[in-house]
């Protein structure tokens, strides 16, 4: 469900809402030092709203409120989002010093209570981060500018590997035939056997924060660092300049749009690649997650504005089930029909979902007219058939109607 | 340029825009535009007077200190801009303020001194050098002074959080909406005021007798009969009125300069002697001498102090507010404080004060309140009465 409302401060938020049933004054109501709502007699009395998308139809207060927003975002308790139905000019103020994403105009009577997401002037109720449209509705217009690709993490690693390692093959093969491409790129690759194996192995997503588990943490965090340096290496031995960037300044409950979109914008003007990953987060929560990169990937076509997504992987498309990688995949998948019945994914070991996790936030963006093409990153040239408008492995697009259906 | 869309407009606007203008003024263009995005306004209105509340560091805290330091750094006003008290002057500290308070406060009001704007530290700016003229754009935030402003001048503001009104004298500009628009300030309700009014502390009990009842403006006709109102008695009106969730403006019949602009509206709403008497009760109760007199909430103008600083008062026991730079009185530590916040001497627990709007505040912080008329407040802290 996607409600559209009056942006108060433009960005991308993600979490679980939290619904005020009664007006809250931030100032005196809220604890800025914990995000525990302490007003006398609330509803929500005790409450918690930092990491929360906080959902109200109204605030109160004295002007002071503005002040306390900000208190709670320096101290990493505030809100991840707000949505309100009729904001009043504290809360406004503070949303926006504080740098919240803020959409206001909607009725909390409009939402759901499962996980919430905002994208500039729109709100995704109960729907992944990735259902996000463009929060820059002017890039529409603008031509389709450069591709983002994703090199899978089962490509570019030995995905089975108990052990992390590359798959130095395909990564220089491929690093080769990126390094032909004339349009524009951003790379985004996955983890592989660099980070599933050792999450899982650690059991890190099921295990209650403590010493062990950050220690865990910091050595995916680490490995990332070592795969990253190893496909940038690839790609500069192959004559492309890329240049890393610290994922969670453009996707995950982090991210400014504002400088994310700028810094790649930058980044392009030089000449240079971004070139992304997968990395484990640390959400404003306190609690570890995964910023895959097929979120990164999404949140790069929305900063940007680009309409071609192309993710490499092991396979050649997305295939119906049951699963014969003998066959042909599946061409098209559009986003405004009900989607085919398909397989889980590549049966590798992955700890963010696989082809299924990949597709509901591709056909979302297909929604807003980013054309995603899932296809095997061995196929020989095919980066350079998809732009010249053949149809290769599986494509997902908003409708039947779209240009290269036979 | 994108973020700020049709918003941009004129020189001045696109430079601060393009960051020439640096960091602060190029923040403060966001803030502004944010606010005008939703509240609907069609653009930014250059303004030229701004008023800026947000001064206390209990308030503030170290991230708000933070946040003004940042923006010392390049923000500087482009129009007049004065401070609102904080709950004490740094420069004046009362007994029992840690020393880190004291340094932290001092802090907050340099950084404001640093980007330019005035630090008298006054609610009442347009008795001490800001003074907006009729029918200006201005940018005020204390909410008795957005009441004054709007009734007693004609000037034009809405009530800015002083975020927002930071980044209105860092720009020069703020957004186009609410007060500023003359459709917005025509009365809704006629009050008809059935008893005669002498003094602040009346003054201050038709204020919230009004805004207790209707959030709307009011159209006020002293029909009690009477001599004009003061400067003061105003004053305490309006802070009374927003205090007690009144409008941010008030129309007074052949008092206020806007009072002919707009039809006299059909609703009424009458208040007599014994809704004053009422306010009065639910504020006021009796009880032993009160060890403090507050007077000055609102701030008192120079020429009152002048006046008070040739009685012969008993400093001991007596707060009056007024600007931190004010000199003619060495009044009982409240220069550029608030008397409605100031943290109190320790074993104060009875206040006497003649402003509702202190009373208002005083009693929810569980003091004992005595409301007297200003004579009355003035006569207990009167030296030659003191046995």
């Amino acid at each position: 469900m996607i409600v559209q409302g009056t942006v108060i401060f433009h960005g991308n938020a993600r979490g679980m809402p939290l619904f005020l049933t009664a007006p809250l004054s931030f100032y005196g109501g809220v604890d800025p030092h914990t995000g525990h709502i302490i007003q006398h007699g609330h509803p929500q009395h005790g409450q918690c709203i930092a990491g929360r998308i906080l959902v109200l139809d109204a605030s109160t207060g004295s002007t002071v409120g503005t002040w306390t927003i900000l208190r709670m975002r320096k101290n990493r308790v505030a809100p991840a989002g707000i949505i309100t139905h009729h904001c009043d000019p504290v809360l406004a103020a503070g949303s926006i010093i504080a740098k919240i994403p803020h959409i206001d105009g909607i009725p909390s009577s409009a939402l759901g209570t499962s996980m919430t997401s905002i994208a500039g002037a729109e709100v995704i109720s109960g729907a992944s981060e990735t259902a996000a449209p463009f929060h820059e509705r002017e890039n529409r217009t603008q031509d389709s500018g450069g591709i983002i690709l994703k090199l899978g993490g089962s490509l570019i690693t030995e995905k089975e590997s108990l052990t992390p390692k590359i798959h130095e093959r395909r990564l220089h093969n491929l690093a080769a035939a990126l390094s032909q491409t004339t349009v524009p790129m951003v790379i985004v690759h996955g983890a592989g056997s660099f980070g599933h194996g050792p999450v899982q192995r650690m059991g890190l997503l099921n295990r209650t924060p403590g010493p062990d588990t950050s220690r865990g943490w910091s050595e995916v965090m680490s490995l990332q660092y070592a795969l990253n340096n190893e496909v940038a290496h690839a790609l500069r031995v192959a004559g492309l300049a890329p240049w890393p960037l610290q994922s969670e300044l453009i996707a995950g409950p982090w991210a400014s749009p504002l400088w994310g979109r700028q810094m790649l914008m930058e980044t392009l003007t030089h000449g240079l690649v971004p070139l992304l990953y997968g990395s484990p987060e640390l959400a404003p929560d306190g609690t570890f997650d995964i910023l895959s990169g097929d979120t990164i990937v999404a949140a790069c076509a929305r900063l940007l504005g680009w309409k071609t997504i192309i993710h490499l992987t092991d396979v050649r498309g997305v295939y119906a089930s049951p699963v014969d990688f003998t066959g042909d995949p599946i061409p098209f998948i559009y986003a405004d029909e009900p989607p085919p019945n398909l397989t889980p994914g590549s049966s590798k070991p992955d700890v963010t979902g696989g082809m299924s996790g990949k597709l509901s936030p591709l056909l979302a963006l297909a929604l807003c007219g980013v054309t995603s093409h899932i296809v095997s990153g061995e196929e020989p040239d095919v980066i350079h058939r998809i732009l010249s408008g053949e149809q290769v492995g599986t494509t997902i697009t908003v409708t039947r109607h779209w240009r290269g259906k036979s | 340029m994108t973020v700020f869309g049709d918003y941009i407009q004129g020189d001045a606007l696109e430079s601060i825009a393009r960051g020439e203008q640096g960091d602060a003024a190029y923040h403060s263009l966001e803030l502004l535009v944010g606010l005008a995005r939703a509240f609907h306004a069609p653009h930014l209105i250059p303004v030229s007077s701004v008023q800026i509340s947000g001064v206390s560091f209990w308030n503030l805290g170290l991230e708000g200190l933070e946040y003004l330091e940042t923006l010392a750094i390049d923000g500087r006003v482009r129009v007049p801009a004065t401070l609102n008290p904080a709950a004490f002057n740094p420069k004046a500290p009362p007994a029992g303020v840690s020393h880190s308070d004291v340094e932290n406060q001092a802090r907050v009001v340099a950084a404001y001194g640093a980007m330019g704007v005035d630090t008298t530290l006054t609610c009442a700016p347009y008795l001490w050098g800001n003074l907006p003229r009729f029918h200006s754009h201005i940018a005020w935030s204390e909410s008795s002074a957005v009441v004054f402003a709007n009734s007693v001048i004609g000037a034009m503001t809405n009530r800015e959080g002083g975020p927002a009104a930071l980044a209105a004298a860092l720009t020069g500009y703020a957004p186009y909406y609410g007060l500023h628009l003359m459709e917005n300030r025509a009365p809704h309700i006629v009050v008809h005021v059935h008893t005669a009014l002498s003094g602040a502390l009346e003054f201050g009990l038709l204020g919230a007798a009004i805004g207790q009842r209707t959030r709307e403006i009011p159209f006020i006709i002293l029909a009690g009969g009477q001599s004009e109102p003061l400067t003061e008695d105003l004053q305490a009106l309006g802070a009374a009125l927003i205090t007690f969730g009144g409008a941010p403006m008030f129309h007074m019949e052949s008092i206020t300069p806007e009072s002919l602009h707009f039809p006299v509206p059909t609703r009424t709403l009458e208040v007599t002697a014994g809704d004053l008497a009422a306010v009065h009760e639910s504020l006021s109760s009796p009880g032993e001498k009160p060890q403090l007199v507050l007077l000055g909430c609102p701030h008192y103008g120079p020429s009152k102090m002048a006046a008070l600083s040739r009685l012969p008062l008993d400093i001991e026991g007596l707060s009056i507010g007024t600007a931190a730079s004010c000199n003619t009185l060495s009044c009982g530590g409240l220069r550029g404080g608030c008397a409605a916040v100031a943290p109190l001497p320790s074993g104060v627990n009875r206040i006497a004060t003649n402003s509702v709007k202190a009373a208002f505040y005083l009693k929810n912080r569980g003091v004992s309140i005595e409301l007297l008329s200003e004579a009355q407040c003035l006569a207990l802290g009167n030296r030659s009465e003191e046995p």
